[in-house]
């Protein structure tokens, strides 16, 4: 049937979370009501990306971008646009800077400045349907390669492309499947790495959830070259949608006959099998990710042997990152030369970024490789909220570093974030304003390391217990010279002895905070004194006598009554001793009376502080 | 280049050799170059899980595992850097500080690996806060304990477990600083599927799992060590016997020896040291004093009634050299003479079974009619081991379920005749089998498998040893079927061997009128041992009984005779036919002599001439008798 018009629901995490499933009824009902039925379809697509906007509905083939629509809207837009073809301006997004309407989505900054390569078809297509994928050229780069290419053809197109690991390394793609191609094995295995665990990312479980068929193909295409017949899909258990959408995906392209046996008539047989993870970040390194594979406990091995060439039980294995999958499927129909014009000369291609944090635009973008930060933040991410400055970017999630405000500049690709202490990791990209302190931003990717380590060596098991402890001295204002000439001997150490990527690469986030805001560090050693106003030993509230309207909301919220009255004034007052500085007072006040204040001595209660250890 | 093809590396400017395929740390061990280690055992799988033995690799900016680390040619290593040694001393002291390693409380104080590395690192104190945790300790196993504030989870204990072992009772559970090592799943010892074979005791590198017999009865450099055989079953594991002021304090499997490998079971470690029974020290014969008046008693009393015959029943552990003095009595003694065993049944084919290779080829393994696990363990544990690593498929045929059991792909109730038959004759299908066991079978019959077929001379629960006729054990070879009979029993197959057919079934002799009756009880307290020698003395009209530890079974006359510990030089036959030493690890209690002294000494009051004979002789003819069996068989 043919419809005139295609309503792009977005069915991604965000937007279901927000009320995807309530817009998409009332949608229905409203079209049904109003005879529409025949010419308007519904279709669930992918991520769209712009989750802070969520739930996001596009209407095609106008390209009208609707953001935030509840289910009210939802009927005023069937009624408004889809019946009488007028734009229901209520839901449109506003120009942050000019305050204009913009209706289309290419015309918003956000989506203007990126370069879809790997999430061309996320918010396009539904993925629950193999023949929308079909329909934007799917599985023809597969059958190319079957029909057409020699493995060693795909792996020369693939060294051509200068594609590099997504996965956070950033290992050339084509070398390591010509490793595995040459391998010999009784048996060889595809792997994908979908265990994505960095704090704030989540661009591979929008691949999986938006675009599984296109994973699906890179993995089969994988298996024709290094010569395997089997494949596993490591997807973690916290992403139970992608998890089911990629079954449904294998599913479906069993019934094609894309995968199974005789793909395509080919004589070539290849198959998946999803795996799930159970929770652990860990497994995300894939040594232990092949363990948990095998149903052991999922714990990283020492390499060599690589997995290249000893992976599942001994044999050849390949395992690749969801998005480095991702970009297989386009480096074969454009050409290797293609994808390497994109990016820098030692970056190519280009990177998804999922932004996070203090940050006015929030969600995935794509951009070419060798993009500066500025642009990222400033243009797509359209700033920080609230006027307030940029003081960093973390980079590479707990793994990786933050990159301070000089660097604003910087061409955002492996080598040159390496450089300056970062990592480019998986693409998670957190952004902090003045409000942020960074001994506390270390102290929160360092806790994620400590409750991550599987616990096997002694480095991280008990190194990150130790810097975490000093941290937490730091931010107490505890701490003297000796404990930040401790805390630094212990990173690199840590770094040096652990065995998996994890352990060694858990101290970056204070060894990256310590070479550029030392000066924070220096603040709370010898000032005592948190210089954003974070670090609750270093705080006080006060109720600002000349603004306090004497409401007695604060004190109603104060959850340890240590706020009063004062006699026969309309005026109330915090007793700072007792005070556990929980900040709700200030939150509840409706004119700002209540300020927060840095100290410059110690707090005495400390073992609130240190209780949490 | 060939595997065993020569490299050479240079460590700390010394030019070392090695083999391709060896790891950094093998060769350097191999060269005399020390590099700490805490969580590597040679005999287990490597896990680089300690770090301290990482080591500097020139033109590579990382640390590297010099355990797990395949050395290269060419490659220039350092082991002893000042960075390398301050890394490893902060790596100590985060092990310190991270649980409770306070050395004057720890049993294996002296003995502890972490302890030592302390020491060689100048490890002065710890500089990092204490962490301190409140961990529990599992006493619950009859045993060994597990203190879990002293591990540093090396995981040695886990890998032993299961590698070895064959069992994976222990796992890590918890992540990062809250991982811990798991009895199961969260269960105590002594309720898991622990077979108590003490292996986690032996190569955990601190006090954290320690055996709780000798715990505080000494520490290692108080210690004597002996190596010896195992008189616990006919496996004949090498086993190191520790004694204090001359009694036997701890026993740990012997690492040099090639058959158990360092490995051992419950009974070698743990139930033959201590049996907690009153010693007998001096002859016990009616009035008379000391031996000499003893040996003239029963010189007097065994040959008191000629016409009826005399039993000299043996227990199994009776070493070959007093196997030969008990032939030259029995002869001394004249034909009515006859041996028995007191605690194992006559082994239908005393001839040694294929050694343990063959398990180690075999593709489909069939235990018929019995129990491993109870009567050799260490054989059990080397079935365990290739079963669980999927190199051997596991099909139980016995009448009731066997610890092996939860191994096995398929359970059958089968005889040895019934198994004969499944690989005579094709069409040949036991009745009662349903649809997926057929299939299974089947599977497992065709093809190229080689087929291992394990029995005992056991008898079943209800006395009936069943075991595999002769024209079945032809055809099982001609089949090109492997069959492992275990010979239950310290030394049944040399006793066999040596006293041949002078050997009667004991249940020949049930409550018959006998003349008299030499009972070789020894220090074997077997449950057995007391109902055997009940049906053989009740109508004896003499009775001698040759033991360590006082019996409550009545006898005129009780010579004492030295413990397994005790006895020695001397020798026994394992079940694949290795002579093991027995080597004497304590001075002897009293006045108690070798069982062959006893012997020989008796056959010379009855005016024996023969001298003693050596090993060496004693080997020669065991060869000779097996090998006319072997023909005799064919």
């Amino acid at each position: 049937m043919n419809y005139r018009t295609h309503a792009l629901l977005c069915a991604g995490a965000a937007c279901l979370s927000s009320g995807a499933d309530n817009v998409q009824a009332k949608l229905e009902e409203a079209i049904k009501e109003t005879g529409l039925s025949d010419e308007v379809k519904i279709v669930r697509t992918g991520c769209v990306g712009s989750c802070d906007l969520a739930p996001i509905l596009i209407i095609e083939p106008d390209s009208v971008f609707y953001q935030k629509v509840k289910p009210a809207d939802a009927e005023m837009i069937v009624r408004e646009h889809l019946l009488k073809g007028r734009i229901y301006e209520k839901n449109l997004i506003r120009d942050p800077d000019t305050r204009n309407l913009i209706t289309t989505h290419a015309d918003f900054a956000f989506f203007r400045k990126q370069m879809k390569i790997v999430l061309a078809n996320c918010g396009l297509i539904d993925p629950e349907n193999i023949r929308e994928y079909i329909a934007r050229d799917g599985y023809q780069a597969l059958g190319k390669v079957l029909s057409e290419m020699e493995p060693e053809e795909v792996i020369e197109e693939l060294e051509t492309s200068r594609l590099r690991g997504r996965g956070g390394a950033g290992f050339p793609t084509g070398r390591k499947w010509r490793f595995v191609h040459q391998a010999k094995g009784a048996a060889k295995y595809v792997v994908c790495n979908g265990d994505e665990g960095d704090p704030g990312a989540f661009m591979d479980r929008s691949v999986l959830e938006g675009d599984p068929h296109r994973v699906i193909e890179a993995m089969a295409i994988a298996g024709y070259t290094v010569g395997a017949q089997k494949g596993f899909l490591y997807i973690r258990a916290e992403y139970p949608l992608a998890i089911r959408r990629v079954e449904l995906a294998i599913r479906q392209a069993r019934e094609l006959g894309l995968l199974g046996r005789n793909i395509l008539e080919t004589g070539f047989n290849f198959d998946l099998e999803v795996r799930v993870g159970a929770g652990a970040f860990v497994c995300g390194e894939e040594t232990a990710l092949m363990a948990s594979i095998l149903g052991r406990r999922g714990m990283p091995m020492p390499r060599p042997p690589f997995p290249a060439i000893s992976g599942l039980w001994d044999c050849p294995t390949l395992i690749n990152n969801v998005e480095t999958y991702a970009n297989i499927v386009p480096i074969i129909m454009n050409g290797g030369a293609w994808f390497s014009r994109i990016g820098t000369e030692r970056s190519a291609g280009t990177k998804v970024f999922a932004l996070a944090g203090k940050i006015n635009n929030t969600g995935l973008v794509e951009v070419p490789m060798g993009t500066t930060l500025r642009e990222i933040i400033f243009e797509i991410g359209g700033g920080i909220p609230g006027g307030k400055r940029f003081k960093a970017a973390q980079t590479g999630g707990p793994s990786g570093g933050c990159i301070p405000e000089q660097y604003l500049d910087i061409s955002m690709e492996y080598d040159t974030l390496s450089a300056i202490g970062s990592m480019m990791g998986s693409g998670g990209l957190i952004v902090m304003d003045e409000d942020s302190c960074m001994v506390d931003v270390a102290k929160f990717f360092l806790e994620f390391c400590l409750d991550e380590s599987c616990g096997k060596c002694p480095p991280c098991r008990v190194g990150t217990q130790h810097i975490f402890r000093i941290l937490e001295k730091i931010s107490c204002g505890e701490a003297d010279h000796g404990d930040l000439a401790q805390l630094e001997e212990l990173a690199a150490m840590i770094r040096k002895m652990s065995l998996c990527g994890l352990g060694q690469t858990a101290p970056n986030p204070v060894l990256s905070t310590l070479r550029y805001f030392r000066d924070e560090y220096m603040a709370h050693i010898e000032e005592k004194r948190c210089p954003a106003k974070v670090c609750r030993a270093m705080v006080t509230y006060r109720i600002r006598k000349d603004t306090c309207i004497g409401c007695g909301l604060c004190a109603k919220v104060c959850p340890v009554n240590v706020i009063s009255k004062v006699e026969g004034q309309k005026l109330y007052v915090i007793d700072e001793t007792p005070c556990i500085r929980c900040g709700a007072c200030m939150d509840v006040c409706p004119v700002g009376a209540v300020i927060k204040e840095s100290v410059g001595t110690p707090v005495e209660e400390n073992e609130s502080c240190l209780s949490r250890v | 280049m060939s595997e065993s093809s020569v490299i050479h590396l240079t460590v700390n400017g010394q030019a070392v050799e090695g083999r391709r395929g060896q790891t950094i740390l093998e060769i350097c061990r191999a060269a005399g170059i020390y590099i700490p280690t805490l969580c590597y055992h040679p005999r287990l799988s490597v896990v680089a899980a300690c770090r301290m033995c990482m080591v500097e690799l020139e033109g590579n900016s990382k640390l590297q595992a010099s355990c797990s680390t395949p050395a290269a040619d060419g490659m220039v290593i350092r082991t002893d850097t000042e960075h390398l040694h301050e890394y490893r001393r902060l790596n100590l002291e985060f092990l310190f500080s991270e649980r409770n390693h306070i050395c004057p409380f720890c049993e294996s104080s002296g003995a502890c690996d972490l302890q030592r590395l302390g020491y060689e690192h100048k490890m002065e104190s710890v500089r990092v806060e204490y962490l301190a945790p409140r961990l529990p300790t599992d006493l619950s196993s009859v045993c060994f304990g597990l203190d879990h504030n002293r591990c540093i989870l090396c995981t040695r204990c886990i890998r032993v477990c299961d590698e070895i072992e064959g069992v994976h009772t222990l796992d890590l559970t918890g992540r990062g600083g809250k991982a811990m090592i798991g009895v199961d799943l969260h269960t105590d010892f002594g309720e898991s599927t622990c077979t108590l074979c003490g292996a986690c005791v032996q190569v955990c590198p601190t006090g954290a799992l320690y055996d709780k017999l000798p715990a505080y009865r000494g520490r290692p450099q108080d210690l004597e060590s002996v190596a010896t055989t195992c008189p616990g079953c006919s496996v004949g594991c090498g086993l190191i016997a520790q004694t204090r002021y001359g009694q036997v304090i701890r026993v740990l499997g012997d690492e040099n020896c090639p058959i158990n490998r360092g490995h051992t079971c419950r009974i070698g470690r743990y139930d033959s040291v201590v049996i907690g029974r009153k010693r007998v020290e001096h002859p016990q014969v009616d009035s008379a004093q000391g031996w000499d008046s003893a040996l003239a008693f029963c010189k007097q009393h065994l040959l008191a009634d000629r016409q009826k015959k005399i039993v000299l029943a043996l227990n199994s552990r009776t070493t070959l050299e007093a196997c030969v003095e008990a032939r030259n009595l029995l002869d001394t003694l004249g034909d009515n003479a006859i041996a028995t065993l007191l605690d194992t049944d006559l082994p239908p084919q005393p001839v040694p079974a294929p050694g343990f290779d063959a398990i180690q080829k075999a593709d489909v393994i069939w235990l018929v009619n019995c129990a491993p696990t109870r009567y050799v363990p260490v054989l059990a544990s080397m079935l365990r081991r290739r079963v669980r690593k999927r190199q051997a498929r596991l099909i139980v045929c016995t009448r009731r379920a066997i610890e092996l059991s939860r191994y096995a792909e398929l359970l059958l109730d089968l005889g040895p005749d019934e198994v004969a038959a499944l690989f005579t004759n094709r069409d040949f299908l036991p009745s009662g089998l349903d649809e997926h066991s057929i299939r299974l079978l089947r599977e497992c019959l065709q093809g190229n498998h080689q087929h291992l077929v394990i029995t005992s001379d056991r008898p079943d629960r209800r006395g009936r040893t069943k075991v595999f006729a002769d024209e079945h054990r032809k055809a099982l070879r001609n089949a090109g079927v492997d069959l492992f009979h275990i010979t239950v029993g310290t030394n049944t197959l040399g006793i066999a061997a040596l006293l041949g057919d002078r050997l009667v079934d004991r249940k020949d002799l049930f409550c018959r009128e006998l003349g008299a009756v030499v009972a070789v009880v020894g220090d074997l307290v077997d449950e057995r041992v007391p109902a055997a020698l009940k049906s053989l003395t009740e109508k004896a009209g003499f009775v001698l009984v040759l033991t360590s530890y006082e019996m409550e079974e009545p006898s005129q006359a009780v010579l004492p005779m030295m413990t397994w510990w005790e006895d020695g030089p001397a020798h026994v036959v394992n079940l694949i036919g290795n002579i093991r030493p027995v080597v004497p690890v304590g001075p002897p209690r009293g006045d108690a002599r070798p069982l062959a002294d006893i012997l020989h000494a008796l056959a010379v009051a009855l005016g024996s001439k023969a001298t003693r004979r050596n090993i060496d002789s004693i080997r020669e003819e065991l060869a000779q008798t097996w090998s006319k069996r072997e023909e005799v068989a064919r």
